[in-house]
């Protein structure tokens, strides 16, 4: 009997052990605040819950150029936090030793809703997007095999990775979910256009009519509140003959998908230009005008497209402002997106 | 301490005791026909020569049959089987004491359902070098190497199949009649791949469609049981 209760404790000694090792990882839970109208997102957190631990090593991560394989180039290169995280003023984003892209870096928000990622889906969930900057030539020309080796030999990440997901030994998983818990954070709810959904204010007579319009012609692609549906589209742009860029069909193979590319949100597209997925229009009223008069007939060509779309001078004007109600100023701003200063003693 | 030493190993012993669970062990070898290869050596092969230098794959669920009826199945995880490691040419696993099977179904490759979840650890990691960054999801079958056959400038070839998104889909089932053992050695015929592509024309296949679905087949087919 003795004997037997001495076994007991010694389970319960080693139970306990294994209990401790779970404790120590002292992580503090994050929970996102979002309109319900977004609905539920897309993004499993379950599967990686979000801790202020981990979305600040993502944070860190996102702008350090470690990432790239001469440390030049970060993520933030090509998506700065004041302008709702794209590249403003390059039509092609540009990476390592100035090589340029293929494609106009998009901004990044509301990426919990996301159900694919680039222009052309390539990137079937959040947590793997990462991957394809890394290893594109253009971009950060490096391999994650050889990011995790620089992150793990670094004085500062094994221990910030400890205290994020309990093990010092980096791993690509680890590093991954670490990029999205911060990708995951920037939320942009506080436009004008958010504020009238909650009655905090109104839109003018010229933003109202603009809502009119966008309702009737605009929302069947880029539905609110996100202004996307997420899908792929052939909005009838001209093809450019030296990019030659097929878009959707590149990754199906399908050529139902031909000259497709990802409905990009209309959420601070004040900051976002230049636009279309090879930044071709530097100018909103480049955008407008192409949907009046510049579209171009193809079999993929997106049926409310198809006979263009009619507007007056003045409805351009009225669809433009509202079309600027989209801008969040807070979200642009937030010093919780922004490069990670240190904090001063 | 060390008493609790001998606790901790009594427990062990007396939990396995009670457990209705035994090993299994699965062997993977890499044949030229009959011969067995390493990867790196250089052998005869269509009055030329071939070396091997990658063959890597994922390993799913594993399904246990008896007269065409299926008794049980097997899956903790997806395993990588890297032929650059000894130690990562078998899986070892758990089945139900006294399993009567004369047929297993190896998944091969890595499923739609799976892609959907996110990115993973262990042997899923994409630092395993099984992961496409381009156009993501996982290289289910990896087979490189070099001969003369190969006309291009390393006389190389590369064949990285995969590609889970539908009417692509790569993953594969192998389905062999199997003895009763506790070890089950399959061998991986490569001259039966070989022989179906084009050496000369066709080896570079670095993208998910419909010929990485047809090549996933063929590959399917080098899955044996080994005669000793």
């Amino acid at each position: 009997m003795k004997k037997k209760s001495k076994t007991l404790l010694s389970i319960l000694f080693l139970f306990g052990l294994a209990n401790l090792a779970f404790l120590s990882l002292e992580t503090d839970p994050i929970q996102l605040n979002y309109p319900k109208s977004f609905g539920e997102p897309t993004y499993d957190f379950s599967k990686n819950p979000l801790t202020k631990q981990g979305v600040e090593l993502g944070r860190k991560l996102f702008y350090d150029p470690i990432l790239s394989k001469d440390s030049t180039t970060s993520c933030s290169s090509c998506h700065l936090s004041y302008t709702a995280f794209t590249h403003v003023d390059h039509a092609l984003s540009h990476g390592i030793g100035d090589s340029i892209g293929n494609r106009n870096s998009p901004s990044l928000m509301n990426l919990a809703w996301s159900k694919s990622f680039m222009w052309d889906g390539a990137a079937h969930h959040l947590d793997v997007q990462a991957l394809a900057p890394i290893h594109d030539s253009k971009e950060l020309g490096e391999d994650l095999k050889n990011v995790i080796a620089k992150l793990q030999r670094h004085e500062e990440y094994p221990s910030l990775f400890e205290t994020a997901f309990g093990v010092s030994q980096i791993t690509g998983e680890h590093f991954l979910k670490a990029l999205s818990q911060f990708q995951l954070t920037l939320i942009s709810a506080n436009s004008k256009y958010d504020q009238v959904q909650r009655d905090e204010t109104t839109f003018s007579e010229k933003e109202e009519k603009g809502y009119v319009i966008f309702k009737q012609h605009c929302n069947s692609c880029h539905a609110e509140p996100l202004f996307t549906t997420g899908e792929f589209a052939n909005n009838g742009l001209p093809v450019d003959t030296i990019l030659t860029d097929w878009g959707r069909m590149n990754i199906t193979n399908q050529s139902a998908d031909s000259l497709k590319f990802k409905i990009p949100t209309l959420r601070n597209l004040k900051y976002s230009f230049p636009y279309m997925h090879d930044g071709r229009f530097k100018q909103l009223n480049q955008v407008i005008k192409h949907y009046t008069s510049g579209i171009v007939q193809h079999p993929t060509l997106a049926s409310e497209l198809q006979n263009g779309i009619n507007l007056t001078a003045e409805e351009k004007v009225d669809l433009t402002a509202f079309l600027l109600t989209l801008t969040d100023k807070e979200f642009v701003f937030n010093k919780d997106f922004a490069f990670p200063r240190k904090k001063r003693n | 301490m060390k008493k609790i030493l001998f606790c901790f190993a009594f427990l062990a012993v007396s939990l396995s005791l009670f457990s209705q669970k035994e090993n299994l062990e699965i062997n993977f070898q890499a044949t030229l026909e009959r011969q067995p290869i390493e990867l790196g050596s250089t052998y005869e092969y269509e009055n030329s020569e071939i070396t091997f230098e990658v063959l890597k794959f994922y390993i799913g669920k594993i399904q246990f049959f008896k007269n065409g009826e299926p008794i049980t199945e097997v899956f903790d995880s997806f395993r990588l089987i890297d032929f650059s490691d000894s130690l990562h040419r078998n899986v070892v696993m758990k089945i139900p004491n006294n399993l009567d099977f004369d047929r297993i179904k190896i998944q091969l490759g890595v499923d739609s359902l799976t892609h959907e979840t996110g990115v993973m650890g262990g042997d899923l990691d994409p630092i395993n070098g099984m992961y496409w960054a381009w156009n993501t999801g996982y290289i289910n079958f990896k087979l490189e190497g070099k001969s003369p056959l190969c006309e291009n400038r390393h006389g190389s070839f590369q064949y990285h199949l995969g590609g889970y998104l539908p009417p692509f889909q790569t993953a594969q089932t192998v389905s062999l009649e199997v003895e009763q053992s506790e070890v089950i050695n399959i061998q991986i015929n490569l001259a039966t791949f070989l022989k179906e592509v084009d050496l000369k024309n066709e080896h570079t296949f670095m993208s998910p469609g419909a010929k990485a679905k047809e090549l996933s087949k063929i590959a399917s087919k080098m899955f044996t049981i080994k005669s000793l």
